[in-house]
């Protein structure tokens, strides 16, 4: 008997049925001609001509699918078909994965590109925030952390007043809201009048602090002096010990200590038998108390917190009101659990009006600022420059977005057809826009985990770079928080960057597709169009960018071009600041003779150019001493403030500090000479116009007259930013000094002279340890980081927007080249030439990145005023800048497209017309 | 209605025909399809017949419509076999049918006996 199954099953292939049911149908239908043929074969017919016959019993028409079709049963659902699934299931998400994973694996170099692209924006921005999380955003380590306020001096500033620490030479506080520091009869008065904080304390880190334990070398330390309630604003309690407490205010009874955790073991190799042990500091010895936690430091993650807390007790003199003035103090305080912050500011208002009105001689005008401890520990200036700096990342990875979105338009057209197929196939356009979307979501989020690579290596490079006075900069790491914010990115850019493609894909155009013989139809013209427009929004971007990073290297080249007045390379340079005996009067101290016997010495050591002592400091340190000058028989119009130093003769060699008239000091200038001062340019512009001041009589600082016998280069003091202000030197021999500062040029690495200076030091002064050691580039550095740091990631952000724009326009010209490649063949065939048809790809390109340019040019014009107060001495609208930026990009636009231009102009006509 | 379908017209009298000779051959009793397509050749003399590839179709068209019932029924020694029976859904639509069939028989006769009378 004939097999029929075949034919039938054959006649079914195009129908629907469920397998178990296309068999019952198939089993049917041949026992249907297995009957017949049997009853032709019994009616004397051949095997053959039963088959042929019973064969017959199909319609010439083949009936039998369509009919079936026309049935429920012809219309079986796969339980997991391509495309079904309800509106918004997540049915088949695994599926879309690892549909996913395949269609990755066949690009591999969009898959690169995508992921490169990816892992530096997100790497770029993660790192960032990072930074600014730790920096800015993060509650501070404490208990309630949020009650916990700082409390400071205002003081009104009345025409013609100096601020009590504004500086003439340094930089004025760029923070509005910063509080000033405090006076003790203040504080006093304060805690004393308030209701509002539930503790307050006084912090007083000032103050040269020395451990001399004996048979080792003097170390500097950093001393706190705090009140007890320091522990209790912040909510902390040693981790072995216990703190001091208000018992301890007591002068007498304040010879106690608290350690830090570093301090204790890097001196006391955390031996935990240091508590009730005395420990010499500054000549007296102190009980220590306990040991803080690891954890425990302050100001929170500073680079130089203190290293251990002594009690603060005001001396009987600064408990009353007199006429010296010393403001000293910070304060923090926890308000009371029912006091709004804004309530503290209003009474404590109340309570520094009633000292005005009971002090108005020394109060007039003072009121008190309270803010929240984390705003004043890190700033106005540095909150919004970090703002800067995540904006400039965040525009990086918008760059980097629209970049893979438009390799995802590229793809996109590849697979048109595919789509097409699943959308005929009764995929719905959810189920296709999640397919596209999981695709994107899920390159973003391999991007990440490489972008965290990234990251990881640029924290730690930022950390190195951040300036010192950048508070929390020790704590700058990646940890959960930071990684759960690249997640939540890998989740965003991918969304971001797929949303359009995805959207644009799945729009319904299945006929058109799937007839569309594979180019030049609507969606690839769609598609080339949304191309573009990412092109213009990345190049405009990138302009931004650009124009910030113009501006911050404009700024940087200009601080360091800047005629310092001074050479710091090779110098080093450490403060002096001799211990005083217990009960001695720092009056009674002169430093004098001993420096002058150190630079003797160094000056006799090999490898030291020159040794020189100044008193109280040098530049780019903020000790000073500001003071009236006068000339006799002259009356001087406005500011007759100088700056005066106290200097061994070879200073301004030392410091290559200009000699403009005159003589330097010498070995004549001594003590029993005639005195005599040598004044700056600045100086002698001020007070002597344009005479030669050589020879004239001054008086300074109240002394009796000094003549001038030099007049020398202005050299910029704390800030190198600001103007020099007028400034006096007198010989050393000829003043008494508190403290002072050696500086050594040297002919090799000043850091190798190191180990002589101290042994020198030591043996004039064994007590007494070397501070702030440093050398001049050092300070030099240390005062331009920001804006250093500020050129380095602003030009990287810039470069990156700049490839990153660059390689977009590239692929939008290589993807029209190829889809124009027959009408680039007819026009050749028809006599174009070559360089005609470069001209026309620049054409196309050219159009695209001017329009990005000019919106990049107006959006950066309105947006580089965010940059306004990081800019030095530039226009941030300089149009150099702006013309320079939109100059570097289209260049860069232009030569992407050169590539794709001469392959449009090597297309063989006969080649390109012969295609399809 | 301005036109009539004629083929549209046939295939409607040819589709309702077919389903009421199934109809009536399963009132007896249950068949199986190549029963069915034997006795509807015999007995119109070979005039009616059925290709394999519309019977079988019409058949799970009924059964959808649950008019009839198809079952596989063994018996011993023999191939099972799928075997249809009218169920009591397809005995109304029968009884109904075989009503709109005759009135429509009639009409044709009245119509086309009056060139006669």
């Amino acid at each position: 008997m004939p097999d029929w199954k075949p034919e039938i099953r054959a006649r079914l292939a195009s129908v629907r049925l469920a397998p178990a049911r296309e068999e019952e149908i198939v089993e049917e239908m041949s026992q249907h001609l297995d009957d017949r043929w049997r009853e032709l074969v019994a009616g004397g017919a051949t095997p053959e001509e039963a088959e042929r016959t019973a064969r017959g019993a199909f319609s010439k028409e083949d009936v039998l699918a369509p009919y079936l079709s026309a049935l429920r049963q012809g219309h079986w659902a796969d339980p997991a078909p391509p495309g079904s699934g309800r509106a918004l299931s997540l049915q088949g998400l695994g599926a879309d994965f690892r549909q996913s994973i395949r269609g990755l694996r066949t690009s591999p170099s969009f898959t690169i590109a995508a992921l490169v692209v990816l892992a530096l924006g997100i790497g770029a921005t993660t790192a960032i925030f990072a930074v600014v999380d730790n920096v800015v955003l993060r509650a501070l380590p404490f208990d309630d952390a949020d009650r916990i306020v700082a409390v400071g001096e205002r003081i009104a500033m009345e025409k013609g007043r100096k601020g009590p620490f504004i500086m003439p030479g340094s930089a004025p506080p760029t923070d509005p809201q910063a509080l000033q520091q405090i006076e003790p009869q203040n504080y006093l008065d304060w805690i004393t009048g308030q209701r509002v904080f539930e503790s307050i304390a006084a912090i007083d880190q000032w103050g040269e602090n020395t451990l001399l334990v004996p048979g080792s070398a003097p170390e500097a330390i950093i001393r706190h002096r705090v009140t007890a309630s320091f522990f209790d604003v912040l909510r902390v309690r040693p981790a072995i010990g216990h703190v001091f407490t208000a018992d301890n205010e007591v002068d007498g009874r304040d010879r106690v200590a608290i350690l830090s955790d570093a301090f204790w073991r890097r001196r006391f190799g955390g031996d935990p038998r240091i508590v009730g042990r005395t420990i010499p500091i500054n000549g007296e010895p102190y009980e220590v108390l306990g040991v803080m936690p690891a954890k425990f430091n302050y100001p929170v993650g500073a680079l130089q917190s203190a290293e251990l807390w002594v009690p603060w007790v005001p001396t009987p003199s600064e408990r009353v009101r007199s006429k010296m003035r010393g403001f000293y103090l910070q304060s923090i305080a926890r308000l009371r659990p029912d006091v709004s912050i804004d309530e503290a500011r209003a009474q404590m208002n109340q309570v520094a009006a009633t000292i005005e009105q009971a002090n108005p001689q020394s109060n007039k005008g003072h009121t008190i600022g309270i803010r929240p401890l984390r705003d004043h520990l890190v700033g106005a200036s540095t909150k919004s420059w970090m703002g800067m700096l995540l904006a400039a990342v965040g525009t990086v990875l918008l760059i980097a977005c629209a970049n893979v979105a438009s390799l995802w338009l590229a793809r996109a057209a590849a697979r048109d057809r595919d789509i097409a197929v699943r959308a005929a196939l009764g995929a719905g356009r959810w189920r296709l826009v999640r397919l596209l979307l999981v695709e994107s979501v899920m390159v973003s989020a391999i991007g990440t985990a490489l972008g965290i690579a990234v990251a990881w290596q640029a924290v730690r490079v930022l950390r190195a770079a951040m300036p010192e006075s950048v508070a929390r900069v020790a704590t700058i790491a990646i940890d959960g928080r930071v990684l759960a914010v690249a997640a939540g990115l890998a989740l965003v850019t991918g969304i971001l960057s797929g949303i359009v493609p995805a959207l644009q894909s799945s729009s319904p155009r299945l006929a058109a597709t799937l007839n569309e013989s594979s180019r030049g139809g609507g969606a690839s013209r769609a598609r080339r169009r949304l191309r573009g427009a990412l092109v213009v929004i990345e190049v405009a971007l990138a302009v931004v960018l650009l124009v910030g990073a113009a501006l911050f290297i404009g700024s940087f080249v200009r601080v360091i071009r800047l005629d310092f007045g001074f050479q710091g390379d090779r110098v080093l340079t450490a403060q002096l600041v001799p211990q005083l005996r217990p009960g001695q009067d720092s009056r009674s101290v002169d430093l004098g003779p001993a420096l002058d016997d150190i630079v003797s010495r160094l000056q006799r050591m090999p490898g030291v150019l020159e040794a020189s002592a100044s008193a109280p400091g040098i530049p780019l340190r903020v000790n000073m001493h500001i003071t009236g000058l006068t000339v006799p028989g002259r009356v001087i119009e406005g500011d007759t403030s100088v700056s005066l130093k106290s200097v061994s003769s070879g200073y301004h060699r030392a410091l290559t500090i200009p000699l403009r008239r005159g003589r330097l000091f010498d070995a004549t200038d001594q003590a029993t000479s005639a005195w005599v001062i040598i004044l700056s340019e600045a100086a002698a512009r001020v007070f002597f116009r344009d005479e030669d001041p050589v020879g004239r009589n001054v008086v300074v600082d109240g002394e009796r007259e000094r003549t001038v016998v030099g007049v020398v280069g202005n050299a910029r003091q704390a800030s190198l930013e600001i103007n020099p202000h007028p400034e006096v030197y007198r010989p050393l021999t000829q003043a008494t000094s508190r403290s002072g500062y050696v500086v050594i040029r040297t002919s090799g690495n000043p850091a190798d002279a190191l180990p002589e200076v101290r042994a020198v030091v030591a043996s004039v002064l064994p007590h007494d340890p070397l501070r702030y050691v440093s050398s001049m580039d050092e300070l030099i550095a240390r005062q331009t980081a920001t804006r250093r740091l500020n050129m380095v990631m602003l030009s990287l952000f810039g470069a990156l927007g700049l490839a990153l724009s660059a390689i977009g326009v590239f692929g939008v010209m290589a993807h029209l080249v190829t889809v124009r490649t027959r009408e680039i063949g007819v026009r050749m065939a028809l006599g174009a030439s070559r360089v005609q048809i470069v001209g026309m790809v620049l054409r196309n390109a050219a159009v695209l990145v001017l329009t990005g340019v000019a919106i990049g040019g107006v959006a950066g014009w309105y947006l580089t005023a965010l940059a306004k107060p990081f800019i030095f001495a530039l226009d941030a609208h300089d149009p150099r800048t702006f013309m320079l930026s939109a100059a570097a990009l289209f260049l860069a636009a232009l030569l992407a497209s050169y590539l794709p231009a001469r392959r449009a102009a090597s297309v063989d006509p006969t080649v390109a017309l012969r295609r399809e | 209605m301005t036109d009539i379908d004629t083929r549209a017209l046939d295939r409607e009298l040819k589709k309702g025909s077919a389903e009421l000779l199934i109809l009536s051959l399963l009132e007896a009793q249950p068949r199986h399809g190549y029963d069915l397509s034997k006795l509807i050749r015999s007995r119109s003399n070979g005039t009616l017949s059925f290709h394999i590839d519309s019977l079988y179709p019409l058949l799970y068209r009924l059964e959808e419509r649950a008019w009839i019932k198809g079952v596989w029924v063994e018996n011993a020694g023999e191939r099972r076999r799928r075997v249809y029976r009218l169920t009591a859904e397809g005995r109304k639509v029968l009884s109904r049918q075989r009503k709109t069939w005759a009135a429509f028989v009639e009409a044709v006769r009245l119509v086309t006996g009056d060139e006669h009378a």
